[in-house]
């Protein structure tokens, strides 16, 4: 039985992207998180990557929590993560699963680090000792390492660990160790876990070329490397500083070719699947290698069908294309060559030209994906669950992350190999499939202790410096902080010094207590060591004791220390830590103390459109006991999903589903669904919007109040003129052929041949710019229905590339395997479609012949894509969010923050999104209500004390800093002519400070007479000054 | 201009029994290292294996490039799809002969009457100067085996189907 007082607990395997997100969404819902991590460093593939499109840049901060940020982690996600929920365990695998929903046993394998990281001080001397080398797997081998070494570069804190394979033991490190933290005997240990349900993160293992053959005639050279190992290459903690060069001499590369599908699409290896995220990865990687290059960069990507079905990656590839010159060769590659110069060289069909071309390369990459699902045998085994055909966990129908078995949810690449917002979706909507679990069984919660705040407002401000000496600890003598203390409590405005042995130890905390119980002093000056992970002990400690959360800080004593150590010559350490309080001091003495408020929650949400997305959401939030208002502005439930689609490629029955959803929707006590209904108006912010809905036909409004807001506002199938559609009813969409050849009035035994036309007035200027998603294999779908009627129907299928990405390559696959035939079209060779008296013929240019072909066609099908709902562009004014230029919603950020808008409250799911399944709709629309749950399940907002204000009086209106916020936090109040700011999406990043002309922006905590006090107090240091 | 009407539906089953060829996703893998596709004009096994997989009989009966296939095998090792796209080579080669006794290729005749292809039999004085035995253990040196060997030639469909190229032999 589950300890009735234990808080409801997840456990997180994998501590990878997907994994982080979803622990951190139920750490901030209040539950507890067990984050095992197999290898001995969090962040999976990502952290080594150092940029991400469509920015280019590192992003991954971006996924922490937004609200409550003082008490959250807030910190570069590529050093490490803390948050207090979440217990992380690298290095940690799970050996047994026992029990079941609400009170799964598990055991833990914790590895031997060989390194107690709570006693290591980072230094390094044992790295240096170390006499033995391995290849450095986090730089793909492409430098060395010792036995003794740090995983990831750029953690914080340090966390060194031994690699037992390549040690030989000779006991040089312990020799070194100046706190004894290294043991060479240590043995893994078994830990038992209690926890309601788990969540699988795990990842997929990716395909080596080094180990396979059928890489070999492309791995001649060191200059052939995978897209990981050269995006170690591009990386500035990578091999080069960031710069590209070749591995083998070190000379720089300038024509650098990607193969595409290394190690996949390739049936006979049993490797029948495409591994999704390598197109873009490449095109990312080409257009990098134009940017960190420098002029003269040529770039060629080979390729078979290029796979931008994602939000804005068609217009990725043309701008890649176009503004970057990248080349998109249509042809894989047999073997690349290598002459005596080390000179790289490809050859392959240029089809478009009808001839062998030979190009000669600098490096190669290949983008390799993922190998085929072996570690799921094992998953499966673990959970004593079931594998499908393609060796996948079996899942339940229409749901992405909720496994066959109860409490125990998937996300990330476990579920074949996902690019960042997919995986972040995923772990988001896995954490809210276990909450309503948590919910369902009644877990407690976490609760935050409401702490009362001593006033100091009124009083002098008074400065407690208290110091940790590092005590047996990351120094072995410890500091002797004596002549410090000597010297500062002659200092002028120190007004208590306290030093103690060591700061991190629980031993130590009774004891700090005492002192902030004692003192007189109103203001608290910590110097310690790594900031990173002690500052929010320190100041939750400080806040536990009634101190204002403005009135702490902490600076780096043992930083300041070791170089100062290290650099006799000048004033010494003691003068450098001396001036570090000064400056410190200053701004403390300054400082006023910042209050927070508390702000109710409505704890219900507004749920924009009916469609799957929609009502699942809706559902969703109902189940958690979150009241739901569902604005559908049609007199039906169901949307797109419900009229347009009978079933899926997989075979699943997608009218019974939307049935059964709009049926449970209608018997819920928990939503009210608002027919024929639309969204007139909205004020406030999260937690306290107010909506005006009203009757489409005009007339009678009525008023909302609602805590969040979830756009699924849909699309449809688009529409069309071109092929002749409208003129013959022998041409049709393909919903429109759905619909008729379901219901019967299409007879399959009259159909010889059939033509299909894809990416119909898409991916084409002035046309939907972009890729559906969908298309490819809804046109597969309708193509095996018809076969399964009538197995002698020819069915053509003109394309521009397939997009079956993931596990739809199989259906690509096996719809060839049936004599389905596929031709590529150019956009500027469309082909066409010819009314006759009788059957329309269609006339194309076969690709590989490159012959001019035709067929008399019994029913031209066309894959129109999908169109953008036409309400969102008022509801994007309503809601203040923005539209892409596309019409769908604009995500906050595209990659870390999938489900929510640039308005905080207000998230998205499904087609308003953009394009995809009806599984990723569910799944996204899951995500968009745990991200809705998670605020308003707190109850309350306590809003940050470090936010930016307006200044009213020196206000003149300008709007300057509405336009700069990043975060949508400022607006214009156009009936009280007032800048307004909303203090929960304020991220206090000070670009309002900054763009105002008048100094009425401030950001508290952050005022001048501060920063020029600081500024003063650092230049009236002698040295400083000199040099000024 | 090709009328797919008119074309084949089942020419793939005909010419090549293999259903991994329809799997063919004309990646280009098998052509882009072949040595034969510097010929002129090239071997393009890949789109003989399209001809096939369209249906263009005629067109594929004209095809003389599946001639200059020189064996490697190496398209095969690159396959994605298993198509085998040498057995492929060797299939069409087959299924042109069938269809057309012109293609039988004039190497076969040298072959029933000699028992091999290679005029081996050439450098007696050569191989006596390396010390090796003047002539070699070949077929033609058996009469009765040759003999044998031609009736097993000749229960081969196409070879008995235009026994008269062998007359007189």
């Amino acid at each position: 039985m589950a300890d009735q007082e234990r808080v409801g607990t997840v456990l997180v395997v994998g501590a990878g992207i997907a994994g982080i997100k979803a622990a951190l969404e139920l750490a901030e819902t209040g539950y507890k998180v067990i984050l095992a991590e197999s290898s001995p460093h969090i962040g999976g593939i990502l952290a080594k990557l150092d940029h991400q499109f469509p920015t280019n840049h590192c992003g991954m901060c971006r996924m922490l929590p937004m609200v409550g940020r003082e008490y959250a982690s807030q910190h570069c996600m590529r050093k490490s993560l803390y948050h207090d929920n979440i217990e992380i365990m690298p290095f940690t695998e799970v050996k047994s699963i026992k029990g079941s929903a609400g009170e799964y046993q598990v055991e833990l394998l914790k590895r031997a680090r060989h390194v107690n990281p709570d006693i290591c001080n980072g230094f390094g001397e044992c790295v240096e000792a170390c006499p033995v080398t391995a290849p450095d797997e986090f730089n793909h081998g492409l430098t060395d390492r010792k036995a003794i070494y740090q995983p990831v570069p750029h953690n914080v804190p340090q966390m060194l660990v031994v690699d037992v394979d390549a040690c030989d033991k000779c006991g040089e490190c312990l020799k070194v160790c100046p706190t004894d933290a290294i043991d060479l005997e240590a043995r893994d240990e078994i830990e038992l876990v209690e926890v309601d349900a788990i969540i699988m993160a795990s990842g997929v293992s990716l395909y080596d070329p080094g180990t396979q053959d059928d890489a070999k005639p492309y791995t001649v050279s060191e200059d052939v490397v995978t897209s990981l190992a050269f995006e170690r290459i591009l990386s500035g903690s990578g091999t080069y500083d960031g710069e590209i060069h070749r591995p083998s001499d070190g000379r720089p590369a300038k024509r650098i070719a990607w193969i595409q599908c290394v190690g996949s699409r390739n049936r006979r290896h049993g490797r029948d699947y495409c591994s999704s995220i390598c197109c873009m990865f490449a095109l990312k990687e080409a257009v990098l290698a134009h940017e960190e290059g420098g002029p003269g960069m040529e770039t060629t990507i080979f390729y078979m069908d290029m796979r931008t079905f994602g939000k804005d990656f068609y217009r990725y590839r043309e701008m890649a294309e176009k503004e970057y010159g990248v080349k998109l060769v249509r042809c894989r590659a047999q073997e690349v060559l290598k002459d005596p110069d080390g000179t790289l060289t490809i050859r392959y069909y240029d089809n478009r030209a009808g001839e062998f071309k030979r190009d000669e390369f600098d490096m190669v990459v290949l983008s390799t994906g993922q190998a085929p699902f072996e570690d799921h045998k094992k998953i499966s085994e673990l959970l004593d669950t079931e594998v499908t055909d393609s060796s996948l966990l079996k899942n339940e129908d229409f749901s992405k992350v909720k496994l066959v078995k109860e409490g125990v949810y998937i996300c990330g690449s476990l579920m074949g190999l996902t690019d960042i917002s997919e995986a972040i979706t995923s772990g988001i909507a896995a954490s809210g499939e276990a909450s309503k679990l948590l919910r369902r069984i009644n877990a407690p919660r976490i609760m935050e202790k409401e702490v009362e705040e001593k006033d100091v407002d009124r009083e002098q401000p008074r400065v407690a410096a208290i110091l940790c000496r590092c005590k047996d600890e990351k120094i072995p003598e410890g500091l002797d902080l004596e002549p410090l203390g000597a010297k500062l409590k002659g200092l002028h405005g120190v007004d208590e010094v306290h030093i103690l042995d060591s700061l991190c130890r629980e031993e130590q905390r009774e004891e700090l207590e005492e002192i902030l119980r004692k003192t007189k002093c109103n203001r608290l000056l910590f110097g310690a060591c790594l900031p990173y992970v002690y500052k929010r002990k320190l100041k939750h400690i400080a806040l536990d004791a009634g101190f204002n959360y403005s009135l702490v800080e902490v600076f780096n004593l043992l930083d300041i220390a070791r170089n100062g150590l290290s650099d006799p010559d000048d004033k010494g350490w003691i003068g450098k830590i001396v001036e570090e309080i000064q400056v410190n001091k200053e701004k403390l003495r300054l400082a006023r103390a910042l209050h927070r408020n508390i702000v109710p929650i409505n704890q219900s949400a507004l749920v924009v459109g009916g469609g799957v997305a929609g009502m699942k959401a809706a559902l969703s939030l109902a189940e958690r006991g979150v009241f739901v208002h569902l604005i559908e502005k049609s007199r039906r439930l169901g949307g797109h999903a419900g009229t347009e689609l009978q079933y899926t490629v997989d075979n699943l029955n997608t009218s019974g589903m939307v049935e059964s959803l709009i049926n449970e929707v209608q018997d819920s006590d928990g939503i009210e669904v608002h027919f024929n209904h639309e969204v007139a108006r909205s004020d406030g912010a999260l937690g306290c919007f107010v909506s005006t809905i009203r009757n489409v036909g005009g007339g009678e409004t009525k008023e909302i109040e609602h805590g969040a807001v979830i756009l699924a506002t849909g699309g449809r199938e688009g529409k069309t003129d071109e092929y002749s559609h409208g003129k013959s009813d022998r041409v049709l969409t393909q919903s429109e052929f759905e619909k008729k050849f379901s219901s019967g009035e299409i007879d399959a035994g009259g159909l010889e041949n059939v033509v299909m036309i894809q990416c119909v007035g898409s991916r084409e200027r002035g046309q939907r710019e972009y890729c559906s998603r969908v298309c490819c294999a809804g046109a597969l779908k309708n193509a095996f229905k018809i076969r399964e009627k009538n197995p002698e129907t020819r069915v053509f299928i003109l394309n521009r590339d397939m997009m079956t990405y993931g596990y739809f390559e199989q259906y690509y696959t096996k719809a060839r395997g049936e004599g389905i035939i596929f031709v590529n079209y150019e956009l500027d060779s469309k082909p066409e479609v010819e009314l006759g008296a009788d059957k329309p013929v269609v006339r194309f240019t076969d690709h590989v012949l490159r012959l001019p072909m035709e067929i008399a066609a019994d029913r031209v099908i066309l894959a129109t894509g999908i169109e953008p709902s036409e309400s969102n562009a008022s509801l994007a004014r309503v809601f203040d969010v923005e539209l892409n230029a596309d019409g769908f919603f604009v995500e906050a950020d595209s990659k870390w923050r999938p489900v929510e808008s640039n308005r905080l409250g207000v998230f998205m799911a499904g087609l308003a999104h953009s394009p995809r399944t009806v599984n990723e709709a569910i799944m996204q629309a899951e995500a968009a209500a745990q991200k809705a749950y998670e605020y308003l399940s707190r109850g309350e907002i306590h809003t940050p004390r470090v936010v930016s204000v307006v200044h009213d009086s020196l206000c003149s209106r300008c709007r300057r800093c509405v336009e700069v916020c990043p975060y949508n936090a400022r607006s214009f109040d156009e009936v009280k002519n007032q800048i307004m700011v909303d203090p929960e999406a304020c991220q206090a990043c000070g670009m309002c400070a900054v763009s105002c002309p008048n100094n009425a922006a401030e950001v508290l905590g952050w005022n001048e007479k501060q920063t020029m006090a600081v500024i003063d107090a650092k230049l009236r240091d002698e040295s400083v000054g000199a040099v000024l | 201009m090709v009328d797919l009407q008119e074309a084949k539906k089942d020419l793939w089953s005909e010419v090549y029994d293999n259903p991994n060829l329809r799997y063919c996703f004309n990646c280009g893998a098998c052509i882009s290292g072949c040595p034969a596709s510097n010929a002129d004009p090239p071997l393009l096994i890949r789109n003989l294996a399209r001809m096939v997989i369209l249906g263009m009989e005629d067109e594929l009966l004209d095809e003389d490039t599946p001639w200059t296939c020189v064996t490697c095998s190496r398209c095969e090792e690159m396959c994605p799809m298993d198509v085998k796209p040498f057995e492929l080579c060797l299939a069409i080669r087959k299924w042109q002969c069938a269809n057309d006794s012109t293609r039988i290729p004039p190497s076969i005749v040298e072959i029933y009457n000699r028992g091999y292809t290679q005029p081996v039999e050439r450098n007696t004085e050569q191989r006596k100067e390396l010390g090796l035995p003047e002539k070699l253990p070949v077929l033609g040196e058996y009469p009765d085996l040759l003999e044998k060997f031609r009736q097993m030639l000749m229960k081969t469909k196409i070879i008995s189907d235009n026994e008269f190229m062998f007359k007189g032999a």
